[in-house]
């Protein structure tokens, strides 16, 4: 095949569209007269007679080849509306042909091939620091796992010797009591109340190691929340009136819930030695039992100054203390609330915190009417 | 690195084998991602799916694409719908307590594909080992940077064409600036091809042409 014969091949190929180029020819109004099979492939099935415009990206829909053409043949960029969903830019060449105009144009490599690589430099980044991200994640759970265990041997192996130093300690306080000064007496009381505060302490440590780790087995059974929350009132009252603060239950005879009796109290009796903890001398705190949602509210209501509210949604975390300090001897390490939400959580309930409308805050258990599924 | 042995005692992966690449092929994400998730659910090991599934269903779109039976484009769609689910499978694969090695894995100077890298570095995770991963893209000094800032037992270079084996040795040269007794071996689809010839001749490296044979090199580590 010779050289312009070689050149007409390539030119029909072209026409055919066996080229990924564009082959357009147009009727004098901008109709398609004729397209290759590239161009159908990407404006959609039968062109042929419908505007070219009708294909075109234009603001203003009024992009008109003949007029382009009609000073000279043009070189100009022009975006199709792909029938692929995507519009797609080509460098036309149009010139002016009897009886209408020629479009023939191709895709620009360059402007692809800086588009892909921006694409996969962006998904490389991401799908890295994905990566990155795992790692610490998965690095993050181990430690948090070592310190659980450290917390959980930590505080088992000093649970021991805190016992017998209370016991020791009230062993004195009988046997000597009558023979020691004043003084004696009361330093012997605070070795036993610094003692027991310490084992408190670390029965919260156990407690929320045990829970976090999901190791609590509730000992459930249809239980009235009000004789809970009576017991944990009379319970935690003596606290209460150390400070000066008044302990009122209020509210109905709920039906019963599954509860775990023992665990219910401890969450009562933490949500009221809390309540009284930030209440004033001569304040009120009220505990209201109710149904609700299908099974059992309690909530409890202080006259203190409420939650500041950036604190709010961190109060059930383990460690977060109030803003208020409290007094020496009842110093906590901040694991009740924590602990209660996971008891709470554990009967398939969910607890709250808001400040009340007329000061104060507010706190609520809710406990299901029915055990959550094993 | 070349084929894996070990595709074809895979079963669960090497059943799912050809649907996958067929769906890799034509960019079908949702369904790739349906395919290893079901694989994941049957209870398949992440050194399954790297050496069953991802390794060969990569290698036959890459001879696909050197017959021109696929775009480029199509090829860098698959390996970056492969990277996304390398993500599904590497939280499996960091459950194996840390052995207390470290390795740096990355891809030779001037590649495109980190993927060959990612799976050798997912692999090592599941092994115990810990992995610093520098991607594709990066100046090859990042890897002599990577190498002096915290000490490495391993450096690991994956090649995937031949055009890039004088990136590979480049690379080479960066981390023994930073470090030059750490042992480094090269692999990758590019070796499959020949040209290892030209990398051994630096001292302390070493040519693995198989996952397994990483595997093998590590579980004798130390010994």
């Amino acid at each position: 095949m010779t050289g312009p014969a070689a050149l007409e091949a390539v030119l029909a190929a072209l026409v055919r569209g066996e080229l990924p180029a564009l082959y357009l020819l147009l009727d004098a109004e901008d109709r398609v007269l004729e397209a290759n099979r590239h161009t159908r492939e990407l404006l959609g099935p039968a062109p042929e007679g419908r505007p070219v415009a009708g294909f075109l990206a234009d603001f203003e829909q009024g992009c008109s080849p003949a007029a382009l053409a009609a000073a000279g043949p043009v070189t100009r960029q022009l975006t199709f509306l792909s029938a692929r969903g995507m519009p797609q830019t080509y460098e036309c060449r149009i010139a002016a042909v009897e009886g209408g105009t020629l479009l023939v144009g191709g895709a620009s490599p360059a402007e692809e091939e800086r588009l892909r690589r921006e694409l996969l430099d962006g998904h490389r980044r991401l799908s890295n620091a994905g990566r990155d991200l795992q790692q610490a994640n998965a690095e993050l759970g181990r430690l948090a796992q070592l310190k659980d265990q450290f917390l959980a041997m930590a505080s088992h192996d000093l649970r021991t010797p805190l016992s017998s130093v209370v016991a020791l300690a009230q062993a004195l306080e009988e046997e000597l009591g009558g023979g020691l000064e004043r003084a004696q007496r009361e330093d012997l009381a605070a070795i036993r109340d610094a003692a027991r505060l310490m084992r408190r302490m670390v029965d919260d440590f156990l407690d929320l190691a045990s829970l976090e780790a999901g190791r609590l087995e509730l000992r459930r059974a249809p239980a009235s929340l009000r004789a809970v929350a009576a017991s944990a009132v009379a319970l935690t009252r003596p606290l209460a009136e150390a400070r000066g603060v008044a302990l009122t239950i209020l509210g109905g005879e709920p039906s019963p819930v599954p509860l775990d009796p023992e665990r219910a109290q401890r969450v009562a009796m933490n949500l009221l030695a809390n309540a009284a903890r930030h209440s004033p001398a001569g304040g009120v705190v009220t505990a209201r039992v109710e149904a609700a949602e299908g099974g059992a509210r309690l909530s409890v209501e202080d006259q203190g100054p409420g939650v500041p509210p950036d604190l709010l949604p961190r109060l059930f975390t383990p460690w977060v203390h109030g803003p208020q300090g409290e007094r020496e001897g009842e110093r906590r390490a901040g694991l009740g609330l924590a602990i209660s939400r996971l008891i709470v959580e554990a009967h398939g309930g969910r607890v709250s915190a808001r400040n009340g409308a007329a000061g104060g805050a507010v706190f609520e258990a809710w406990f299901p009417g029915e055990a959550p599924p094993a | 690195m070349a084929r894996a042995d070990g595709a074809a005692g895979s079963s669960r992966a090497g059943e799912a084998l050809p649907g996958f690449v067929e769906d890799l092929a034509a960019g079908r994400q949702p369904a790739c991602h349906a395919a290893v998730q079901a694989l994941l659910d049957a209870g398949a090991a992440p050194r399954e799916l790297y050496q069953g599934l991802f390794q060969p269903a990569l290698y036959e779109i890459g001879d696909r694409w050197q017959r021109g039976e696929v775009t480029v484009a199509a090829e860098h769609l698959a390996t970056a719908i492969t990277e996304e689910l390398l993500a599904l499978v590497f939280p499996r694969a960091l459950a194996r307590p840390a052995t207390g090695r470290r390795a740096l894995v990355s891809c030779a100077a001037d590649e495109l594909h980190q993927v060959g890298g990612r799976i050798v570095a997912d692999t090592l995770e599941t092994m115990g080992w810990r992995t610093t991963f520098i991607g594709a893209g990066e100046p090859v000094e990042r890897l002599a940077e990577a190498a002096a800032a915290r000490p490495h037992d391993l450096a690991c270079l994956s090649v995937s064409i031949a055009d890039h084996l004088p990136g590979a040795e480049r690379s080479i040269a960066s981390l023994r600036r930073a470090d030059p007794a750490l042992p480094v071996v090269v692999g990758g689809q590019a070796l499959r091809h020949g040209g290892a010839a030209a990398l051994e001749r630096h001292p302390g490296v070493r040519i693995l042409c198989s996952l397994a044979e990483l595997e093998a090199l590590i579980e004798g580590w130390g010994r």
